[in-house]
């Protein structure tokens, strides 16, 4: 069985025309994943090939050649391999629920958050981290994307059957910034020194917009009303949830004392969906579902571990709150090397 | 699906929208289940679109037990 | 020019054993719903009309907690330990 094809020499345009009629793009040109370009994507990888695990829901199993002929359609570099290999590690740990992730008419996509010393391999956390201009954030989330539906079958369409997607789903990939406050890896039991990535199958980032606070316990109401979001997954379905903090809110924060655990504690009390801003077909689904109001509405998820606080972001008084499919969990992976 | 690798014979209801994703889950297995389309969607509907659906399941059960 | 295939995979040829056994009865029917609203309903119906029209008896139930969630995997061999049909609520 050879994983070498044969195909016409082609220039850049028709290349690109050439994968989408293969059904190997995502609608974005791609690098074509010559012999040589995957090899020395290769050369440069740290350690033995990882085992992977079948990816639904096609059920196939890649090879370390696949996903890197793949990160080179996504335009990565020889050192970002490694970190889109911790991705779709994290994504086939049981907990996260790719196939369910993949299958749903949720609109989730595969949210990669790169944590600790690998950042410096040219990934933002600052201004704009969530959005363009960064090829390492974006070539690896593109680059997990393109393996779950080139290896993994998640056609959009056919196996990938979310209702209206998102724009997530071409990538998702940021780094955490230096804060105040512990990383989400360290939070989590990694080492500082540890390069470490997490993942998780989430909704685009929702922002938290407060210029007019003056407190942390003032955000906290803000960021509490963002969160109580009555057509969330979190409701219902429970599971993690992450909140960004933007450095300035994070400092405000800080400077008043919070920690993450405290962060988590005021929000679990504050953060409650009206009883009101329920349909009444929705308590019959909740119920049935098992979730009960508490006595002021609905919580967000089942309990402040839910809520995982990390901080990215440049100068400006934005926060985000990432909701997820709710049947996920945040899978955190090592980075080989 | 698992449940006929596990030895059962199952009977899957289908709404029309998802049958591509289940027949390409079923060759992804290797397996072949007896499948029952009906109109999409199953959720959300007053009684008398309700109705329709299980008449359309119904009969399609009807059908696969008679095969059998 | 000579491309690595970015579809490359090799196929999960995990078996499941089965544990549906000679001793279950032909006729022994159950339910498994997806938990998608309306689809509970829709099974119990037709297994109402199994049992009034076609002479079924105790039709048995399972559900996942939840649609986003998948089945466990004790339910999945609870089931197939018990029945030798089943109406399953998968796509909707």
């Amino acid at each position: 069985m050879t994983d070498v094809l044969d195909v016409p020499d082609l220039d850049p345009g028709e290349w690109f025309g050439y994968a989408e009629e293969q059904g190997w793009s995502d609608g974005l040109p791609t690098v074509p994943p010559t012999e040589a370009l995957v090899d020395a994507m290769l050369a440069a990888f740290p350690g033995d090939p990882p085992e992977f695990a079948p990816l639904p829901p096609a059920r196939m199993i890649p090879r370390l050649r696949s996903v890197a002929a793949n990160a080179v359609m996504a335009g990565c570099r020889p050192a970002d391999l490694p970190v889109v290999v911790a991705a779709l590690l994290g994504t086939t740990d049981p907990a996260y629920n790719l196939h369910g992730s993949l299958a749903t008419t949720h609109p989730c996509a595969p949210m990669v958050l790169v944590s600790g010393p690998v950042r410096d391999q040219g990934f933002n956390s600052g201004g704009n981290c969530f959005g363009q201009g960064t090829r390492a954030n974006a070539v690896v989330g593109r680059a997990l994307s393109l393996v779950l539906r080139n290896v993994g079958g998640a056609t959009p369409g056919v196996m990938d059957r979310s209702t209206q997607g998102s724009p997530a789903k071409y990538t998702f990939c940021f780094a955490e910034a230096d804060s105040p406050f512990p990383p989400l890896h360290v939070q989590r039991g990694f080492g500082p020194e540890d390069s470490v990535v997490s993942v998780m199958a989430a909704e685009p980032p929702h922002n938290i917009n407060d210029h007019g606070s003056r407190t942390g316990e003032e955000i906290l109401v803000t960021i509490a009303g963002t969160m109580a979001e009555s057509g969330s997954n979190n409701v219902y379905v429970r599971g993690p949830h992450l909140l960004v903090l933007g450095p300035e809110h994070a400092d405000t924060l800080a400077r008043d004392g919070w920690t993450v655990e405290t962060i988590r504690e005021r929000l679990w009390e504050l953060a409650r969906i009206p009883f009101d801003r329920i349909s009444e077909g929705n308590h019959v689904q909740f119920d049935e579902s098992g979730i009960k109001p508490e006595e002021d509405g609905y919580t967000v998820s089942d309990g402040l571990r839910q809520l995982h606080v990390c901080v990215a972001g440049g100068p400006g008084k934005h926060s985000a709150w990432i909701p997820s499919f709710g049947a996920t969990e945040l899978v955190s992976r090592v980075v080989p090397g | 699906m698992e449940l006929e690798r596990r030895g059962v014979v199952p009977f899957l209801i289908v709404t029309s929208t998802f049958l591509p994703l289940v027949r390409a889950q079923a060759t992804a297995r290797k397996v072949e289940p007896r499948v029952i389309v009906v109109d999409h969607p199953v959720g959300g509907l007053d009684a008398e679109e309700f109705a329709t659906r299980v008449e359309a399941a119904y009969a399609g059960m009807v059908r696969e037990l008679e095969d059998l | 020019m000579k491309i690595v295939d970015p579809t490359f995979g090799l196929p999960d040829d995990t078996d499941v054993t089965p544990v549906a056994h000679d001793g279950i009865p032909a006729d022994a029917l159950c339910l498994l719903s997806n938990s998608k609203p309306g689809a509970t309903e829709l099974l119990r119906e037709v297994a109402a009309r199994l049992e009034a029209e076609r002479g079924f008896r105790d039709i048995g139930f399972a559900s996942k907690p939840q649609a986003a969630h998948p089945t466990a995997e004790e339910t999945l061999d609870h089931l197939a330990a018990q029945y030798r049909m089943a109406i399953v609520a998968i796509g909707d």
